[in-house]
């Protein structure tokens, strides 16, 4: 059992090493921290099934449930059952060995899966990417495949540092609208590597089933470093019509709806959490953004920023 | 079981977004159609599907997701009721999962089926621009009975993949016996050129949708195909491939006799010919009149 991995400020307790998250011993605090219960506990569900005590869910979803006290359950038919539990619980039960490795466990678990405790702990999960300049975050979401970690790519080369790619973790207290630091790590689908001349190397992959991989930058963050979000920008590839990348506000309503749409999971079972989207696009602004060249969108993008 | 829901199907290029067009208008009491925002939704498409899923699609196996999709649709259909219709696009081949159940098209929540044909020595060019490939290619593709849309290897699309097969196959599954045939409704993208009152009229009504002649009128103007690309070069078009310069096309009939060659007329009508010959697209005594036109 791996200890002191991070994700934000949580300590996270898990029979996995996560490549993404911060190694044992290397976070603040040092072997003390052992001694202390983790924030996150991830562990095999070993509950005997029909026992007769086990939580009964009702369907939110087709795959996603939730029981009379807010446990929350993900079933990939044929793969895998994950129970989360008060934001600090998250148990996996194995359907099938042979259908599904530690790779797209953990895939799962720092995906979706997360997205669903950080809602239990009150924290938004979006799925995107962001980018850090002095004390604002830029936040990109959009279609999976549209082009958002090409684009943070390219924020990056204009100085930004990158905060989080793949769950954005948003806090909105006060009025104020703040992206938790995660992870340094890049998720890049093999045609936005190959676009970016990066050689995609198999030990990288992050799951099984998709051309996905995982790409370390530097400079380093400050993990679970707090920073006020300054924009949110919704990505779109360029439907034609022009070779220019395009960028124009979007008024609240519109707004509300696509950051929602760009929950990474149906978080209807949060209330606090779906409504949260309405106070983030009242107090962000949240532009579309149709891309036709990641450079030049980047540039616009650091344009309206400053 | 709900039936509620009105699927535009067709092979691609073969006047399915033009139908979604002129629906649009006439749903939308006849005003100006903003092509980016068609009233018939995409059935593949990710949005569609994650929205009941609970969580994204792009997070599962497709393989995962594609044996998901009808029980998705199912959802989709009892949750909005008898009293909603839910209209939506798609190129799916009528196709059986392993367990011969029908998969992904849910026969038993469909309302009706408006489903196009067009002349595939038409369709091999349009498809060809569309797909940036050789008109060679696009004839290879039309004869594939595992053809694949969306099937994209180093990223996800915004649509799952989905079989199409080849175009005889897929005209043969949705015009030919099944549990749908009562309410599947053919057209040919022909007669929606040459007589676009009437045909749309007859679309209209076989989904029930009552309408007087100047609504038609009025749709069909706002939805000419000058019209649609003007608005294209204006606004672009969301679902225009990224390798294609344009959506939409020409929509020539009988625009093959100018661009295709002889050896690959004679390709599309031995590869297609019996279903052909039954949408009167060659003559019934097998002799095909292939540059005489």
């Amino acid at each position: 059992m791996f200890d002191e991995q991070r994700l934000g400020t949580w300590r996270i307790r898990s029979p996995f090493l996560f490549p993404e998250l911060a190694a044992p011993g290397t976070v603040a605090g040092g072997p003390e921290s052992d001694k202390r219960y983790p924030n996150i506990l991830i562990a095999e569900d070993t509950s005997r099934e029909n026992s007769g005590h086990e939580v009964v869910f009702q369907r939110d979803s087709l795959l996603t449930g939730v029981a009379s006290d807010g446990c929350w359950s993900l079933d990939i038919p044929g793969r895998v059952r994950f129970t989360v539990r008060q934001g600090k619980e998250i148990l996996y039960r194995v359907h099938s060995a042979r259908a599904v490795n530690e790779l797209d466990l953990r895939w799962w678990v720092l995906g979706p899966v997360m997205a669903a405790c950080c809602a239990q702990r009150g924290v938004v999960a979006l799925r995107g990417s962001a980018v850090r300049r002095g004390g604002s975050v830029i936040v990109l979401c959009g279609e999976p495949g549209v082009g958002k970690s090409a684009l943070a790519t390219a924020l990056m080369e204009l100085g930004y540092a990158l905060i989080s790619d793949g769950l954005v973790l948003l806090t909105v207290i006060d009025g104020e609208v703040e992206a938790i630091s995660t992870y340094p790590w890049l998720h890049l689908w093999k045609r936005a590597a190959f676009s970016l001349d990066l050689e995609t190397d198999e030990e990288a992959r992050v799951c099984s089933f998709a051309a996905k991989y995982r790409f370390r930058y530097q400079p380093p963050f400050e993990k679970g470093l707090a920073t006020r979000v300054s924009q949110i920008v919704m990505v779109q590839r360029s439907g034609g019509g022009s070779d220019q990348s395009t960028m124009r506000a979007l008024r609240t309503a519109r707004a509300t709806a696509l950051v929602q749409r760009s929950y990474a999971i149906n978080i209807h079972f949060a209330d606090g959490v779906w409504r949260a989207a309405g106070i983030i696009a009242s107090c962000v602004p949240v532009r579309r953004l149709a891309v036709s060249d990641e450079r030049q969108a980047a540039m616009l993008i650091s344009d309206s920023a400053a | 079981v709900t039936r509620n829901v009105v699927l535009i199907a067709s092979y691609p290029k073969s006047g399915n977004t033009w139908t979604r067009a002129l629906l649009t208008s006439i749903l939308r009491d006849g005003s100006d159609v903003r092509i980016n925002n068609l009233m018939v939704a995409t059935l593949p498409s990710r949005r569609v599907i994650d929205s009941v899923l609970g969580v994204r699609s792009a997070d599962l196996p497709d393989d995962l997701t594609i044996g998901l999709r009808a029980a998705v649709y199912r959802q989709v259909s009892k949750g909005a009721g008898s009293a909603t219709r839910l209209f939506f696009k798609t190129h799916d081949v009528l196709s059986r999962d392993g367990t011969g159940a029908y998969s992904p098209i849910f026969p038993e929540n469909i309302d009706s089926v408006l489903y196009l044909v067009r002349d595939p020595r038409d369709v091999a060019p349009s498809l060809a621009r569309h797909a940036s490939v050789s008109f060679d290619e696009a004839i290879d593709r039309m004869a594939d009975a595992s053809h694949t849309l969306c099937a994209y290897p180093w990223r996800p699309g915004l649509q799952v993949p989905h079989l199409i097969s080849s175009w005889s196959r897929h005209v043969e599954s949705w015009t030919q016996a099944s549990p749908l045939a009562d309410r599947v409704h053919v057209f040919r993208y022909e007669d929606l050129v040459s007589r676009p009152e009437q045909t749309f009229g007859a679309m209209l009504n076989a989904i029930r949708i009552a309408c007087d002649d100047a609504a038609i009128r009025s749709a069909i103007d706002a939805t000419r195909l000058a019209v649609l690309r003007e608005k294209e070069d204006r606004h672009g078009f969301a679902e225009r491939p990224s390798q294609a310069s344009r959506f939409f096309g020409e929509g020539r009939v009988n625009g093959w006799v100018l661009t295709l060659r002889q050896d690959q007329v004679e390709r599309i009508e031995h590869d297609h010919g019996d279903v052909m010959r039954r949408f009167r697209y060659l003559p019934l005594d097998g002799i095909a009149v292939t540059r005489s036109l």
